[in-house]
């Protein structure tokens, strides 16, 4: 049955690690279903540990969460309901070598359809699609430290796929990756789409945010809840939000005697026009 | 051109530091070049690894029943023809086989030369009041026992390079071994490798920083130090794995494919190597 309200709900949403460091604070989101939702912030604004939140692998401090429409807000603490969740909330996580825990390729993608429960036969046709979509079926015999890093992203990818999840968390895909590598990344997280997946994604990389997102939504790294939300050009024009956000920043340069600032990505490229 | 203090040092005695680096780096390239070997197209590396684990261990097991000097021989010598036969070479077989088992074995064996009673060979001294007798007894039991050292080595070296680890585990559910046991020892092998990468990347972040000698006591200090950093880390690690397992379903109950089939020349593989086997038991048995 397709999704009529929205796939997560949260208000108030707080998270601190240990009691103390605060990581999110009064958090209000919503995601409708089929999103392409880029959450954009710097480092430390709280991206992954939303992610975790949504994924009911941790309890928020406070406030309230609902996810299909039932509240999820205790679902860390009870493993039958979480399991209900993992089943239809897959989260790739920001480092592939936590995801890829298997001797091989195979094993890791079929072990999410396998703590399913799921017939060996419905196992077997998963794995082969999910390493098809994702272009890796060559790799399936292969040790995960035999992959180069965007191998290891897509098999971490992979490993989600299988399970067939209607939505599919990436904290930080493309991070550390070669220009290559992350346009075929970019492309293929795209295709998701056609899948019929709604896709939640962290990044602090602008230059992606266009060919992924429908939406965007921009965490302060200061107040670590979102202090912005959007269309992608809204949000990618509006260069005073970016650089309050730690997103871009001014950048002081010489040009012979010439001095001036301009913001600057952190990972776009430096080009611009002097006249 | 002169080559600095340092550099001389440097020659005459490997730091520790750089030891530690080289011996990384060495136990990870031996480990990935063996699990080359196991991609050959080999005939031993094409057989179901259920069968090799299962034909082997029985190997072994008529290996250290049968006593008959020249069949352990055409044991040992047949065993290496099999690796040779199965495309491995002969240079990665010998290190493995006939290196380490004269120097350790005979070690061990060496003292049964002067102490097992038989028909004189030969004497040793006197050496002061001592003279050593070796009797043909006592070289027989020693040949024996190196023989049938070798040939144990060689099996196991025969099935753990032509076999990958992944399927190797996988295999050792055929002594129902639990699968918990089999995931939990795959997992290990998994993270050794990347905490062996972390270390290494800890020794050459050392060595890069570190300009003239240090003192043992600073370099036991930074060991201590180090180990605190891997544990740490190994640690945080662990727990983000399970969080990641959690993710994917995980609740305790490990379930497993099977992704292993018998074929016909699997059962052939089996049921020559059983033949022979039981074939040299008999032969033992009636000398």
């Amino acid at each position: 049955m397709a999704q009529t309200g929205p796939i997560f709900r949260l208000e108030g949403i707080s998270y601190r690690y240990h009691g103390r460091h605060s990581a999110l604070d009064q958090v209000d989101l919503v995601v409708e279903p089929g999103e392409q939702l880029v959450i954009l912030g710097a480092n430390g604004s709280g991206k992954s540990t939303l992610l975790k939140i949504l994924d009911g692998l941790y309890r928020p401090t406070s406030g309230r969460l609902w996810a299909f429409g039932e509240e999820i807000t205790d679902v860390a603490d009870d493993p039958e309901r979480a399991r209900w969740l993992h089943r239809r909330v897959g989260l790739v996580f920001q480092d592939p070598d936590v995801q890829l825990f298997s001797p091989t390729v195979y094993d890791d993608v079929a072990f999410g359809p396998l703590q399913l429960g799921w017939p060996e036969e419905q196992v077997r046709e998963q794995v082969a699609r999910a390493l098809r979509a994702m272009e890796v079926a060559h790799l399936a015999d292969r040790a995960p430290y035999e992959l180069s890093g965007g191998e290891k992203r897509r098999v971490a990818i992979a490993t989600v796929l299988a399970m067939d999840p209607e939505v599919v968390l990436l904290d930080e895909p493309t991070a550390n990756l070669d220009p290559r590598t992350r346009a075929a990344l970019v492309h293929l997280i795209r295709g998701m789409r056609d899948l019929g997946k709604t896709v939640i994604l962290t990044t602090h990389e602008l230059d992606i945010v266009p060919g992924i997102a429908t939406r965007v939504v921009v965490f302060g790294d200061q107040e670590r809840r979102p202090v912005a939300s959007g269309h992608p050009s809204e949000i990618l024009r509006d260069t005073d939000l970016l650089v309050r956000t730690n997103l871009i920043h001014e950048h002081l340069h010489w040009h012979g005697e010439l001095a001036h600032t301009h913001p600057h990505a952190h990972d776009g490229e430096h080009l611009h026009e002097h006249r | 051109m002169t080559a600095s203090p340092t550099s001389r040092r440097r020659r005459a005695r490997k730091s520790f530091v750089e030891r530690t680096i080289t011996g990384v780096g060495a136990a990870i390239e031996q480990t990935v070049y063996a699990e080359t070997y196991a991609r050959q197209d080999g005939f031993l590396q094409r057989v179901d690894p259920r069968a090799k684990v299962g034909l082997f261990a029985l190997a072994l097991l008529v290996t250290g029943l049968v006593h008959d000097l020249p069949l352990l021989a055409g044991l040992w010598l047949g065993l290496l023809g099999l690796g040779i036969a199965t495309r491995l070479p002969f240079r990665v077989i010998a290190v493995r086989t006939m290196l380490g088992v004269p120097l350790f074995t005979g070690l061990v064996a060496l003292p049964a030369l002067f102490l097992v009673d038989g028909r004189s060979l030969f004497t040793i001294g006197p050496v002061g009041s001592i003279t050593l007798t070796v009797s043909d007894q006592a070289v027989l039991s020693v040949a024996t026992f190196l023989l049938r050292v070798s040939a144990s080595v060689t099996l196991a070296a025969l099935l753990v390079l032509t076999t990958r680890w992944a399927d190797l585990l996988k295999a050792l559910r055929i002594f129902r071994v639990p699968d918990v046991f089999v995931i939990v020892l795959g997992m290990t092998y998994r993270y050794v490798f990347l905490l062996l990468r972390l270390t290494e990347n800890l020794f050459l972040g050392r060595a890069s920083r570190t300009v003239g000698r240090t003192s043992s006591g600073e370099q036991r200090r930074w060991v201590g130090a180090s180990m605190g950093t891997l544990m740490s880390r190994s640690l945080k690690m662990s727990n983000d794995v399970y969080a990641a397992m959690v993710a994917r379903g995980f609740s305790g109950d490990v379930r497993t494919l099977a992704t292993f089939r018998m074929r016909d020349e699997d059962w052939l593989f089996v049921s020559l190597g059983v033949a022979l086997l039981g074939l040299a038991w008999l032969v033992d048995l009636s000398r």
